[in-house]
C-alpha cells in the first residue's frame, strides 16, 4: 500500500513539473512579457477575431522578437471586476480589455495608463485625425485618452429584408409609429414553418442584458439619460412615452410576445435564427454568427438605424465596445504599449476587418477597403460604421453608472408584468440608481 | 518504560492547516470586509455597521434572503425525498439495472451546473421549447413555466433539486446499507406496512447520512447563483431573486462590495444557526 | 377466489405504478442530456432549427474538431494533474487526521471535530466570499501557481474526506492496534501496515467526492488561475458562454466530453464507494 502510494506521488510530480514549464512568468532569454486578459482566446483559433488577434500577435512578435505577448483568457463578466481586485492586489495584467460599463470608474481610480505618455505624444496629427471619432474620445478626461476600443458593437435594429420585401413595407421607417406598424404587418404565422412570427423581438430578462428598445425611442427625443452630477435622468416625458409605446408593442399591438419578460438577448437571437421574429433590437456583432445559423436566406439579414423623430432622418442607437488599455502599474508598460499601438496599426486594422468581421478603427482602412464595404454582404458594416458617426449615444464615462441596463430591463417587467403606470415605475427606478450610486 | 508522545494533535496538524488557513481564515478576511466601507475595493473608510444597515433596510434584498431560504428548503426537501426513494429501490435490488439506475441518477450532478441549467431553459421556453413542442405533437395546450411568478419559482426549484438529486442518493444509499435486512424482514412478517417500515426502522438508521447530506445540499442550494442566473435571471419582476443571485449582482455588477460582505455575512449566520440545529442531533449521535 | 385476485390485482398495480414512476425518473434525468448531446453534433442552422430536430439531421463533428483545438485535452490533463494531486494528498491527510481524532485522547478532540463537520457546509462557498479569497490568495503569493487550485480543492472537500475515514476507522478494533503494540510495533507502522489497508473502502468513498469535488469546481478556478496552461477543464466549457453569444455546439461538445471520465471511474469504483461508505462512517 505505501509503494503504491509512493509510486502514484511520484508520478503526479513528473507529470506536474513536466506542465510547470508553461506557468512561469519570466520566459526564457531574458525575453519581455506582456500579458493580456481578454475573452478571445487565439489558441487554435481558425476563424474569426480570435484567429485576427492570433495572426496580429504573431506578427507583432516577429517584428518584436524580444517581447512575447502571452493571451491569458478570462471570462467576460467577470474579468473586469477580477482587474479590478487585481490592480489592489498589484498583479495586474499588461493590457486589459476593460469592459464598457466600467471603463470610467477604471480611469477614475487610475487604473489605466495614458496614451499620450505611451505613443500618442509621437504621433503626427494627421495620424491622430486618423483614429478620431468619438470612439478614440471615450473616456477622455482632461485632455488624455485612456483607451483603444475594440469589438466595436452597435445597438439597432436587425431586420429580416426577405420579410420586409414580401410585405410590401415601406422601409426605411419615417417613424417610431411606421416601425410598429409595420412589425404588425409582418406578425402572424410563418407559412413554411408554421411558427407564429412576431414583428418585433426584444428581451426584458435579466439573464444578460442589452438596454432595453424604449432606450433609444427616448435618446432619440431628448439629449442624455443620465444627468451631468451622475444621477438618472429617467422621468423625462420622452421617457414616459417611449416606455409606453414599448408597453403597447405587447399589450396594444401584440408585435412581440408576452414572454420577452423572461427572454433575455441569448433567447431572441436564437429564436431569430430559427425564424421567431422579423426585427429585433440587436448589436451589429452578432449579424454574422445570426447568418451562419438562420433557418432563412442568411443574406437577408440586414441591419437598420433605429427611426428618427422626423426632424432627422434616423434615431439614436447605442454604441459599446471593450476599452483596451495598458494597466497603470505594468513593469513593461512601454512594451505593452508598442502593443497597444499596434493592434490598432493599419495592417492589424485589416485584419480585424477581414477576419474578425468588424469596423475598421482608421478611417484610412475604410477607404483602402472601400471594394470590400461595397459588397452586399458588408452592407451591414457600413450601416454600423454610418451608426458610430452619426447616430450614436456613447455612455458617459465620467461617472459610475453601474446596472444602469439591469435597472432599465427592470423598469420594463414592471411595467409590462405588474402594469404599473409607466412614470412610477421609472420613478421607482431612478431613486433605486440614485441611491446605489450615492447621490 | 519510555514517555509516550500524544501523537493526536500531531496528526490532525496538517489537516488543520489546510482547513484553517484556506476555509476559516479567508471568510473571517470576508467578513472584516463588510465593517468597511469600499470604493471599488479600496477600503476608503471604516464603515462600522452602516454596510449592515443599508442592507436590512433595502426590502428588496431582505426578500431575497426569503426567497432564497424558501427555495433551498423546497428543492432540499424535494430532493432528500426523491432521492430516497430511488436509494431504497436501489437497495432491495442488485445487479444491472441498480448500477444502472444510479448511473443515470448521478448524471445531472456531474454534469457542469451551467450547461445544466441551459438546457432545461431551453426545455421550458416558451413558443419554441422542447416541451412544448412535446405537448404540440400531443395536442395539449402549450404552457409558460418560467412567464409567471410562480411557475417560474417552481421551475426554480425543480431544476435545482434535480441537480442534486445524484447526490443524495449515493450518501442515503449508503446509509441504508447498513440497515440489516433482517430487521425489515422481521418487521414485515410481524405484519408492518412499508410506511411503518421506513418511518420505524429505516429513517432513524439513516439519520446521520441524512442530516449530512441534506444541510450540505441545502447549503449548496442557498449558494447557487447558477442556476437562478441562467434560468431565470431573477424574474420575472424578482420573483426568483434569491439572494444568492443579489448577492452577485451587488458585488461584481454594482461593485459594492462592502454592502455585499455585510449580506454574506448576514447570511452565514443564518446558515450557522440552521448548522448548529443538525450539529445538535449529530452531538448526540456522536 | 375474491380476495386471492384482488390480492393480485393490487400487486400488479403496484407494479404498474412503480415502472412508471421510475420511468419518469429515468427520462427527466435523461433527456436534458440527451439533448445536449444531439446539440453537440448538429451544424448550427440545424441546432436553430424549429420544430426542433430529433433525428432528422446530419451529425457534424466540427464542434468536437473546434473544441480539441482550443485546447481542450490540454485542460483535461491539467485537471487529471489537479484531480489526482487533490485525491492522493488529500485522502493521505484525511486519514492521517482521522486516525489522529479516533485512536488518541487530547484535549478539545470534539471541539475541534466539531469544526471540521461544520466545514462540510462551509466549504460549498459564496459569491461574495470570492473577491476576498482572491485578494487573500493574491496577498499571500499563491494564486496562478501550479499548486494554487490543488491546495484549495483539497481544503474545501477535507472535511467530508476526514468524515468518511474516521467512521471507517472507528469500525476498525482496536485490538489490532493493541496487539500489534503489544509486539513492539511503532504508531506509523500499525498506521500505515494495518489501518490504511483495512481503510481501503473508505479511501475509494472519500477519493471518490474528492475526485468530484476537484473535477466540476468552476467558481473558485475561474478566479485564481490566468495562465491558459493552468486552466481547468470547467473552465474552457465555460468559455463557450462567449461575449458575442451562447456557442451550443462547442458548449455541449466539451460538456460531454467532461462528464466521461467521472461516469467511467464510478462505475469502477461504485461496489468499492458504497461499502466505504458503509462500514460504520455512515451509521445513524
Amino acid at each position: 500500500m505505501k509503494r503504491i502510494l509512493i509510486v502514484v506521488l511520484l508520478v503526479c510530480l513528473v507529470v506536474g513539473s513536466i506542465n510547470a514549464a508553461g506557468t512561469t512568468e519570466t520566459a526564457a532569454g531574458g525575453k519581455k512579457v506582456v500579458r493580456m486578459w481578454t475573452f478571445l482566446n487565439p489558441e487554435g483559433a481558425t476563424s474569426g477575431r480570435n484567429l485576427a488577434l492570433k495572426k496580429i500577435i504573431e506578427n507583432f512578435e516577429s517584428q518584436h522578437p524580444d517581447i512575447d505577448i502571452v493571451v491569458e483568457p478570462q471570462q467576460w463578466d467577470v474579468m473586469t471586476n477580477k482587474f479590478f481586485a487585481a490592480h489592489q492586489a498589484g498583479n495586474a495584467p499588461d493590457v486589459m480589455w476593460v469592459i464598457s460599463y466600467d471603463l470610467g470608474s477604471a480611469i477614475e481610480q487610475g487604473m489605466l495608463a495614458d496614451l499620450e505618455s505611451l505613443f500618442l505624444n509621437n504621433w503626427s496629427t494627421q495620424e491622430i485625425q486618423d483614429i478620431d471619432d468619438s470612439f478614440f474620445r471615450w473616456g477622455e478626461t482632461n485632455g488624455k485618452h485612456y483607451q483603444i476600443t475594440h469589438s466595436r458593437n452597435y445597438f439597432a435594429l436587425i431586420y429580416r429584408k426577405d420579410l420586409i420585401e414580401k410585405f410590401n413595407i415601406q422601409f426605411p421607417f419615417k417613424s417610431w409609429d411606421a416601425m410598429v406598424q409595420a412589425a404588425q404587418k409582418m406578425t402572424g404565422i410563418d407559412q413554411t414553418t408554421g411558427i407564429m412570427r412576431y414583428g418585433l423581438g426584444q428581451s426584458f430578462g435579466l439573464g444578460k442584458v442589452d438596454p432595453p428598445i424604449f432606450t433609444y425611442d427616448a435618446l432619440t427625443h431628448q439629449e442624455d439619460i443620465f444627468n451631468a452630477d451622475g444621477t438618472a435622468n429617467w422621468t423625462t416625458p420622452q421617457m414616459v412615452s417611449a416606455v409606453s409605446r414599448m408597453s403597447d408593442m405587447v399589450k396594444k399591438f401584440k408585435v412581440t410576445p408576452e414572454e420577452a419578460v423572461n427572454f433575455d438577448i441569448e433567447d431572441v437571437y436564437q429564436d431569430f435564427m430559427a425564424g421567431k421574429y422579423a426585427m429585433i433590437t440587436g448589436a451589429s456583432v452578432r449579424v454574422p454568427a445570426l447568418r451562419a445559423g438562420a433557418n432563412f436566406d442568411p443574406n437577408s439579414i440586414e441591419i437598420i438605424h433605429y427611426p428618427g423623430d422626423g426632424s432627422t432622418p434616423f434615431g439614436t442607437g447605442l454604441f459599446s465596445g471593450w476599452a483596451v488599455s495598458v494597466w497603470s502599474k505594468s513593469k513593461v508598460i512601454d512594451e505593452a504599449g508598442m502593443f497597444l499601438e499596434y493592434m490598432m496599426s493599419p495592417e492589424a486594422d485589416k485584419l480585424w476587418v477581414l477576419d474578425g468581421g468588424q469596423v475598421p478603427i482608421r478611417k484610412s482602412t475604410i477607404t483602402s477597403m472601400k471594394d470590400f464595404f461595397e459588397k452586399p454582404e458588408n452592407e451591414y458594416l457600413k450601416i454600423t460604421a454610418e451608426g458610430f458617426a452619426d447616430y450614436c449615444y456613447a455612455t458617459p464615462t465620467a461617472f459610475p453608472i453601474p446596472s444602469w441596463r439591469e435597472d432599465l430591463n427592470a423598469v420594463a417587467q414592471d411595467v409590462i408584468y405588474n402594469n404599473t403606470a409607466p412614470r412610477a415605475a421609472l420613478e421607482k427606478m431612478q431613486n433605486e440608481f440614485n441611491a446605489r450610486v450615492g447621490k | 518504560m519510555r514517555k509516550r508522545i500524544n501523537l493526536g494533535p500531531i496528526l490532525i496538524a496538517p489537516g488543520f492547516i489546510f482547513i484553517f488557513m484556506f476555509l476559516i481564515f479567508p471568510i473571517f478576511f470576508a467578513l472584516g470586509m463588510s465593517f468597511f466601507k469600499t470604493n471599488f475595493l479600496q477600503f476608503v473608510g471604516f464603515a462600522g455597521f452602516d454596510n449592515f444597515i443599508r442592507v436590512i433596510s433595502h426590502t428588496e434584498t431582505m426578500n431575497s434572503i426569503g426567497r432564497g431560504l424558501m427555495m433551498s428548503l423546497f428543492a432540499a426537501a424535494f430532493t432528500m425525498f426523491v432521492g430516497f426513494w430511488v436509494a431504497y429501490w436501489v437497495d432491495s435490488r442488485s445487479g444491472f439495472f441498480a448500477v444502472l439506475l444510479q448511473l443515470i441518477g448521478l448524471v445531472p450532478w456531474v454534469l457542469s451546473m451551467v450547461v445544466g441549467a441551459l438546457l432545461w431553459k431551453w426545455i421550458f421556453a416558451g413558443d419554441l421549447g422542447l416541451l412544448n413542442t412535446l405537448f404540440r405533437a400531443l395536442g395539449l395546450p402549450t404552457i409558460n413555466p418560467l412567464g409567471s411568478k410562480i411557475s417560474a419559482m417552481n421551475s426554480l426549484i425543480f431544476v435545482v433539486s434535480w441537480r442534486t438529486v445524484g447526490y443524495s442518493m449515493v450518501m442515503l444509499l449508503a446509509g441504508m446499507k447498513t440497515v440489516p435486512k433482517e430487521l425489515e424482514e422481521a418487521a414485515m412478517v410481524d405484519g408492518a406496512s412499508l410506511l411503518q417500515r421506513i418511518v420505524h426502522i429505516v429513517l432513524p438508521l439513516i439519520k446521520t447520512p441524512l442530516l449530512v447530506s441534506g444541510i450540505t445540499v441545502l447549503m449548496s442550494n442557498v449558494n447557487n447563483v447558477t442556476v437562478p442566473m441562467v434560468l431565470t435571471g431573477g424574474g420575472p419582476v424578482n420573483s426568483t431573486n434569491v439572494v444568492a443571485l443579489a448577492l452577485y449582482r451587488m458585488g461584481f455588477v454594482n461593485n459594492q462590495y462592502g454592502m455585499a460582505s455585510a449580506l454574506a455575512t448576514i447570511v452565514i449566520i443564518i446558515n450557522v444557526v440552521l448548522i448548529a440545529g443538525y450539529i445538535r442531533v449529530v452531538k448526540w449521535k456522536f | 377466489m375474491e380476495i386471492l385476485n384482488k390480492k393480485r390485482n393490487n400487486k400488479v398495480f403496484l407494479v404498474i405504478i412503480e415502472i412508471l414512476i421510475l420511468s419518469l425518473f429515468l427520462t427527466l434525468n435523461i433527456v436534458p442530456i440527451i439533448w445536449g448531446v444531439l446539440t453537440s453534433i448538429k451544424n448550427p442552422r440545424d441546432i436553430a432549427a424549429f420544430p426542433p430536430k430529433i433525428f432528422n439531421f446530419v451529425p457534424v463533428f466540427d464542434h468536437y474538431r473546434t473544441v480539441i483545438a482550443g485546447g481542450l485535452f490540454r485542460s483535461m490533463m491539467v485537471s487529471v494533474r489537479n484531480s489526482a494531486v487533490t485525491i492522493v494528498f488529500g485522502a493521505l491527510i484525511a486519514s492521517v487526521t482521522a486516525f489522529g481524532f479516533d485512536r488518541y485522547r487530547f484535549k478539545g478532540r470534539k471541539l475541534l471535530f466539531f469544526c471540521v463537520i461544520l466545514g462540510i457546509p462551509l466549504s460549498v462557498g459564496s459569491s461574495a466570499l470570492l473577491i476576498p479569497n482572491y485578494l487573500y490568495m493574491v496577498k499571500m503569493g499563491l494564486n496562478n501557481r501550479i499548486f494554487t487550485l490543488p491546495i484549495l480543492y483539497i481544503t474545501y472537500n477535507l472535511p467530508m474526506a476526514i468524515w468518511i475515514l474516521k467512521g471507517n476507522i472507528e469500525a476498525i478494533p482496536i485490538s489490532i492496534d493493541e496487539s500489534a503494540r503489544i509486539e513492539g510495533c511503532s504508531d506509523m507502522y500499525i498506521f500505515s501496515h494495518l489501518i490504511l489497508p483495512l481503510a481501503k473502502p473508505a479511501i475509494a468513498a472519500a477519493s471518490l467526492f474528492l475526485f468530484i469535488g476537484s473535477w466540476n469546481e468552476f467558481v473558485t478556478s475561474s478566479v485564481m488561475v490566468d495562465s491558459p496552461h493552468l486552466r481547468p477543464i470547467q473552465l474552457s466549457i465555460y468559455n463557450y458562454l462567449g461575449f458575442f453569444g451562447r456557442e451550443w455546439g462547442p458548449l455541449t461538445a466539451s460538456a460531454t466530453i467532461a462528464i466521461i471520465p467521472i461516469l467511467i471511474i464510478f462505475t469502477f469504483l461504485s461496489k468499492l464507494l458504497i461499502s466505504g461508505l458503509t462500514q460504520g462512517s455512515v451509521k445513524g
